[in-house]
């Protein structure tokens, strides 16, 4: 009996949990407001910048790609002087670098933005002091199994709270111990052996695309202890040798970091039972040619960066053998040598002599494994950088 | 027929048992002991418990005669009550009343007039003619509840039926066409008699009609009848009784006593004895009788050594129990009152009687959709609702993400839910006032109660400790929801997730004396759950306060209370062990309350009282979790302040009107370091109650109000993520206006009551989200939150049944909530600083709740709720966002679109057994579906970017039928 009511209840908890569901669903949505400009970017003190201009589709639109064509870009001191930045490069997805004049930390700017026949001005903006980072660590994570990228680093005022964000760049070195000198050729759907030198070594690097916005007000008299920047998977072939990371750090404003904190949030999974709602982006550019144009968007200023790094070793990522992981030819169901090419697998062919003869071990590897037997198909370089011990 | 019948019996039996007057000496002697004087005690009648009497006329005694074993007793102090069926007669020394054996009493004379014998109570003869006598038949049956000066009270409703008694039959007449019909020969003159008397026959003139139209037809038949016998037809009653002869006079073997032995009785009962006086209250208050009650509580009744006390024991035919009550006798408008242990078959909360829930039926009254805690009443948001169980506040009212209110149905007695007209006494939101008071354990014996369903379990116990003076009640509830979250499938995704919450309530009543008691309250309610294994969030509610009520004299009357609440919650997050952290927030509060009702002024009821309170709340406190843990423990510095409030209010009727109106003083001192402030400010309570007729009244009022604390909130429900501030220096406290009108009409029987209620309300410094703000650890909270003003109007229509084998209720509310930000220079404003819907905002409502008994066993009850989709922000377009390299929603205006209207039904079938009266276990099975129609119901649509693609999904919290089943029992 005792069983018998364990069941029932068991499946109608089941009904009641399983029955709590998400599905898709097609709202009905105005479509008036497309075509909305949005603006982002972070103009760095005696450097070159990048300004990024959105346009606002449709949320069924799948080209999804809008271009805003011939910009104009000026920065305005609080004197109303007004001055063009030129345009280095038109960058791809609607990137403009520019070149920027030395600003003084002391003065307030605007940036002007002439586009698609309107102009938009931001409010004055002021350089902020960036602020040094004490130290870069790391640590092993064994309830994850990641290695945890951390930064110690502290306000310019003591007390006050303070909003920063950071960039890394990562360099990591790949070791080969076996190699292989075949690959397969696409053109000629073949096979082929490299009769090169191979080398041994190589040296990936990676700049990271995101920022990572964090703050100093959950920390004791402002003080940011070891705080969490990134992790990487310990199996990564970022810890094959040796890992370096370079992490640069800015000072934003609390109305930029609040930008960024929204578009981060609402670029995930919302509408949960303790989620917050979403809500409108706030902004620091608006339409003055004509006030009701809607814009949106956040332009800050910035300071000098400050950079700090850290080695990460193989034994201290705990890194393991990733040859336990191949995945040969016969585990797949595919036969075609071209259609595992185009699924990433690279042929791993090594021969030896015997009496026998040659012998060849030929199995198909996962093309995040190559690195590990043909540095040139993998690495930025086999030239070891300046920096590298 | 059988009236007929019965009443001819009577009368020939009149005539072979003849009455005889009793010697005055017997009286004179026996006094107290008289054989008439013996029985029970009166059962007590309390005027406070009843807005109208069971009486005839009214709850005085009069003089009059009564034949008792035959015995004519004269000039007796005595009065009927129909309700009950008895006669009480006052004692001539001690004036005690005590109810004689019905089945002795012949007959009875009250002012003169005759009671006879009729239809299984007694009629009034009021007309005693020569050729036709008009007899007079009244009814009182139990009607629904309704509510008298903001109290519960028992109601009773009369019929009166009136026969011409002529030539052996008896015909029941109520118009002039029945008289007609009657009398044919007579009916020009009946008409012209009438027209020229001005003679109404609805319901109010009635009597007075029949009985001018009897005299003047018995004239008419005697004049017709000139010379034949005067006594030959309609006098016959009379003639009947002046016929009885006395019998020989035997003294009742009980009341054989000596005069010696009376003396010697007397003597030592008032020697000996302590004697304790209880006042018998008439309508309005006033001290109609005494009864004298010895110390060891026995009575020192006449006639015998000593009875117990009997208190209440009406021996009632038939009583419904009825959970709806009637809003015409209360002078608030939007005010609904509630018992939830009367409406346990209601198909709530997966089988559970719910307050919450049940509050959620009524017009006005909604929440965010399923698993929402919180009310939203009015258009207003959760925090602008007070709820107080037992005085003490309760912040967050729900238990597990809204499924369960956090208090136990079991040990609530009554709710009010002040949505409109709220009493001077009540103040610190600025929307409604739910007043959820608990229940005390009967006074002599010992009860349990307990309810096994398959999400949780509750279980009470009443225990008269010292039978009438100490009364313990203790009540608990749980849920097992956590082992068996375990036994589900991975994917479910739940698998490693817990639920699970408990809470226990207590009600010591101290009776000290007949006017003074004391009552002490006790709760805690916790919650604990978790989505995964590296997240718990946990909150707590606890309350515990003490009441001195008293009564001194007929008018005036005081409690004070004394008590502390505390709500806490503390959530961990410990996905990165090195970031590990706990992070917990807590209110705490003493209040103490005092107020005095005093009614010695004729047509007046004044009110005066004070309320004060200390709140304390620590808005945050982050530590960290774990040895692992890299987090700084840090803690935000307490918000302090001071609320306290002196009110006075009075209710003045006259006639046909009802007219209240108080004034709050109040005055908020923050006293937390830095943000010093005072503010003070006067609440006017305004209501109006005017009776156009008997079941038709028209009820306005006008309220203002202020809120000193505010929740600071992101998500849409009240959730364990929730920060409460204080008003200070730099938030100022939130005002309100709320103006009501409403019109009710219930028919003659009660049966049925129709009401429509308008309201418009105003609001300010509401404080609400700002986007990108953080909400939690934030030492400058208040920079982080827009305020706005708030406007909501709407019209609520509702129509009940109030009894019957179908009873229920059925409801239509249109109802708008706008909000515009205060601030109009501030640099980024919401919608541009126009006015848009408040995330509450639900234009239409339609609910209903029904109840059919196909027997006393077997019932079926259904539960129906549709409103408008609430507002939610929509994102309007995409953008690309260079950070976080793909394809962003766009969002603009806040809450420009709407989820899709929600729609459910529930239904549940009941099957009560042990019906029967000596059967002390009574059991009830409930069998039910939530969600009857499987209808998805949003909570919520969110958009996720995926590949450059926005995916739009929707959550549901029950997208299927839920079935239940409960079982339940007393003894």
């Amino acid at each position: 009996m005792k069983r018998v009511i364990t069941n029932i209840t068991a499946v109608i908890l089941s009904i009641i949990v399983t029955t709590s569901c998400i599905d898709e669903y097609e709202p009905n949505i105005p479509d008036n407001e497309q075509d909305v400009l949005v603006f982002e970017g972070a103009i760095t003190q005696n450097s070159n910048c990048f300004i990024y201009i959105s346009k606002v589709t449709g949320l069924n639109d799948v080209t999804a790609k809008s271009y805003v064509s011939d910009p104009s870009f000026y920065i305005i001191d609080e004197n109303n002087n007004e001055e063009p930045l030129k345009i280095i490069l038109m960058g791809y997805e609607r990137g403009f670098k520019l070149s920027i004049p030395k600003l003084e930390t002391t003065q307030k700017y605007r940036i002007k933005i002439v586009a698609e026949g309107e102009t938009y001005i931001t409010d004055p903006l002021q350089v902020l002091d960036s602020e040094p980072i004490d130290s870069v660590g790391f640590r092993y994570n064994e309830s994850t199994d990641d290695v945890d990228i951390l930064v110690s680093t502290h306000p310019s005022v003591q007390g006050e709270t303070q909003y920063f964000e950071c960039t890394y760049y990562e360099t990591w070195e790949i070791n080969t111990p076996k190699q292989t000198a075949w690959y397969y050729d696409a053109d000629s759907f073949t096979i082929i052996k490299n009769t090169g030198q191979i080398p041994s070594r190589g040296w990936c690097a990676k700049q990271n695309i995101k920022k990572i916005i964090y703050s100093n007000k959950e920390y004791n008299n402002g003080d940011i202890k070891k705080h969490r920047i990134y992790s990487v998977p310990n199996k990564d072939n970022r810890f094959n040798t040796l890992y370096h990371t370079t992490i640069t750090q800015s000072r934003i404003s609390k109305e930029e970091y609040e930008y960024r904190y929204i578009c981060e949030k609402q670029s995930l999974n919302m509408g949960g039972l303790f989620t917050p709602m979403p809500s409108e982006l706030p902004s620091n550019i608006h339409c003055t040619s004509n006030p009701s144009k809607k814009c949106s968007g956040f332009i800050s200023l910035r300071g000098t960066s400050k950079k700090n790094y850290v080695f990460v070793s193989k034994e201290e990522a705990k890194h393991k053998d990733h040859f336990q992981i191949l995945t040969s030819k016969e585990e797949t169901s595919e036969t075609s040598e071209y259609r595992l090419h185009l699924m990433g697998y690279h042929p791993y062919i090594i021969e030896f002599e015997s009496i026998d003869g040659t012998i060849r071990i030929f199995d198909w590897i996962l093309d995040k494994w190559v690195n590990c037997f043909n540095p040139y198909w993998g690495c930025n370089t086999t030239e070891k950088p300046e920096f590298w011990p | 027929m059988r009236i007929k019948l019965f009443v001819t019996t009577y009368l020939i039996a009149l005539s072979t048992y003849a009455q005889t007057d009793i010697p005055s000496i017997y009286i004179e002697k026996a006094k107290d002991h008289s054989a008439l004087f013996i029985g029970q005690l009166e059962p007590w009648f309390i005027s406070q418990q009843w807005a109208t009497h069971p009486y005839w006329e009214d709850t005085k005694f009069h003089e009059g005669d009564i034949c008792f074993e035959g015995r004519l007793y004269h000039n007796i102090k005595l009065r009927y009550n129909l309700f009950s069926n008895f006669v009480s007669v006052t004692s001539p020394e001690k004036q005690i009343a005590v109810t004689p054996d019905m089945n002795k009493i012949s007959y009875f004379t009250i002012e003169g007039k005759y009671f006879i014998p009729f239809n299984g109570l007694y009629a009034r003869i009021e007309y005693d003619g020569n050729r036709l006598s008009l007899i007079h038949y009244r009814k009182k049956n139990i009607a629904p509840q309704v509510i008298v000066n903001n109290t519960f009270v028992k109601n009773l409703y009369v019929s009166d039926k009136y026969y011409i008694y002529k030539g052996d039959s008896i015909f029941p007449v109520a118009s002039k066409g029945n008289l007609i019909k009657l009398f044919p020969d007579y009916k020009k003159q009946i008409k012209d008699f009438c027209t020229k008397k001005r003679l109404s026959f609805t319901k109010r003139d009635r009597d007075n009609a029949i009985n001018e139209c009897a005299m003047f037809i018995d004239q008419l038949l005697c004049n017709n009848d000139n010379g034949h016998d005067m006594t030959s037809e309609g006098n016959y009653i009379n003639s009947q009784l002046s016929k009885l002869l006395p019998p020989p006079y035997t003294q009742p073997e009980s009341a054989k006593v000596t005069d010696a032995e009376i003396d010697k009785v007397l003597q030592t009962k008032e020697t000996v004895r302590d004697i304790i006086a209880y006042n018998m209250y008439k309508d309005g208050g006033s001290i109609d009788s005494t009864l004298f009650v010895e110390e060891n509580n026995t009575v020192a009744t006449p006639g015998v050594e000593s009875i117990d006390i009997i208190r209440e024991a009406h021996a009632l035919k038939e009583i419904q129990v009825i959970g709806i009550t009637s809003k015409i006798g209360s002078a608030q408008t939007g005010m609904e009152s509630f018992r939830p242990a009367l409406m346990k078959n209601i198909p709530l909360a997966l089988g559970e009687s719910d307050i919450m829930k049940m509050a959620m039926t009524l017009p006005g009254v909604k929440s965010m959709g399923e698993a929402s805690s919180g009310l939203n009443v009015r258009g207003s948001s959760s925090d602008q609702n007070l709820i107080l169980y037992n005085n003490g506040i309760v912040y967050n009212p729900m238990h597990l993400f809204g499924l369960f209110s956090a208090f136990n149905a079991d040990m609530v007695s009554e709710t009010k839910l002040y949505k409109g007209g709220i009493p001077s006494q009540y103040g610190g939101r600025v929307s409604s006032v739910m007043d959820i008071k608990s229940k005390f354990a009967d006074k002599n014996e010992w009860h349990a109660q307990a309810s096994i369903g398959l999400l949780t379990s509750k279980a009470l116990v009443e225990a008269p400790i010292i039978r009438d003076r100490v009364l313990l009640m203790l009540s608990g509830r749980t849920t097992y929801s956590d082992w068996m979250l375990k036994t589900l499938p991975s994917k479910s995704g739940y698998k490693n997730g817990s639920a699970d919450f408990w809470d226990l309530g207590g009600s010591l009543g101290i009776i000290l004396s007949n006017h003074h008691r004391i009552n002490a309250y006790g709760y805690y309610s916790h919650d604990n759950f978790s989505f995964t294994r590296e997240d718990e969030y946990s909150y707590n509610n606890g309350s515990i306060s003490m009441e001195w009520k008293g009564q001194y004299g007929d008018n005036v009357s005081s409690s004070l209370s004394v008590g502390y609440d505390r709500y806490d919650y503390n959530n961990e997050e410990r996905t990165y062990p090195d970031e590990a952290s706990s992070l917990s927030f807590s209110i705490d509060e003493y209040f103490a309350k005092g107020k005095a009702t005093i009614s010695s002024i004729e047509n007046n009821k004044l009110t005066i009282g004070f309320d004060g309170m200390q709140y304390n709340i620590m808005p945050g406190r982050f530590t960290p979790v774990g040895d692992q843990s890299l987090v700084s423990a840090s803690v935000l510095n307490n918000d302090k302040a001071n609320e306290y409030a002196v009110y006075a209010e009075d209710e003045f009727t006259h006639k046909k009107l009802t007219l209240t109106g108080g004034v709050r003083y109040n005055i908020f001192k923050s006293t937390t370091p830095g943000k010093e402030r005072t503010y003070s400010s006067p609440d006017i309570r305004l209501s109006m109650n005017y009776a156009i007729k008997e079941n038709q009244s028209i009820k306005g009022g006008f309220n203002t109000l202020h809120q000193f604390i505010h929740k600071v909130s992101n998500t849409a429900i009240i959730s364990p993520t929730d920060t409460w501030i204080l008003s200070n220096s730099r938030v100022k406290p939130q005002s309100g206006m709320q103006v009501s009108a409403g019109y009710y009409i219930t028919t003659n029987d009660q049966q049925y009551e129709f009401g429509a209620e308008l309201y418009y309300k105003r609001m300010s410094h509401y404080l609400t989200y700002r986007g990108g703000a953080q909400l939690t650890m934030n030492p400058k909270l208040e920079d982080d939150v827009i305020t706005a003003q708030g406007k909501a109007y709407g019209i609520e229509l509702q129509a009940k049944k109030m009894y019957g084998k179908l009873d229920g209720w059925i409801s239509y509310t249109y109802s708008k909530a706008h909000l515009r930000q205060d601030d109009l220079s501030a640099a980024l404003l919401v919608n541009g600083g126009n006015w848009y819907d408040a995330d509450y905002d639900s234009p239409h409502e339609f609910k209903f709740v029904a109840n059919y008994k196909f027997t006393r066993r077997f019932s079926i009850s259904l539960n129906g709720n549709y409103f408008s989709g609430r507002p939610i922000t929509l994102p309007t377009g995409k953008f690309y966002n260079k950070e976080e390299d793909k394809m962003i929603p766009y969002y603009t205006d806040r809450n420009a679109s709407r989820l899709p209207d929600y729609m459910r039904m529930d239904a549940s079938f009941n099957v009560e057994t042990g019906h029967h009266i000596t059967n002390k276990l009574k059991c009830w099975w409930s069998f039910g579906v939530y969600n009857i129609l499987g209808r998805k119901n949003a909570y919520s649509i969110y958009y996720k970017s995926e590949n450059d693609v926005l995916k739009c999904y929707r959550l549901s919290i029950f997208g299927a039928p839920i079935p239940f089943l409960s079982f339940n029992f007393k003894f």
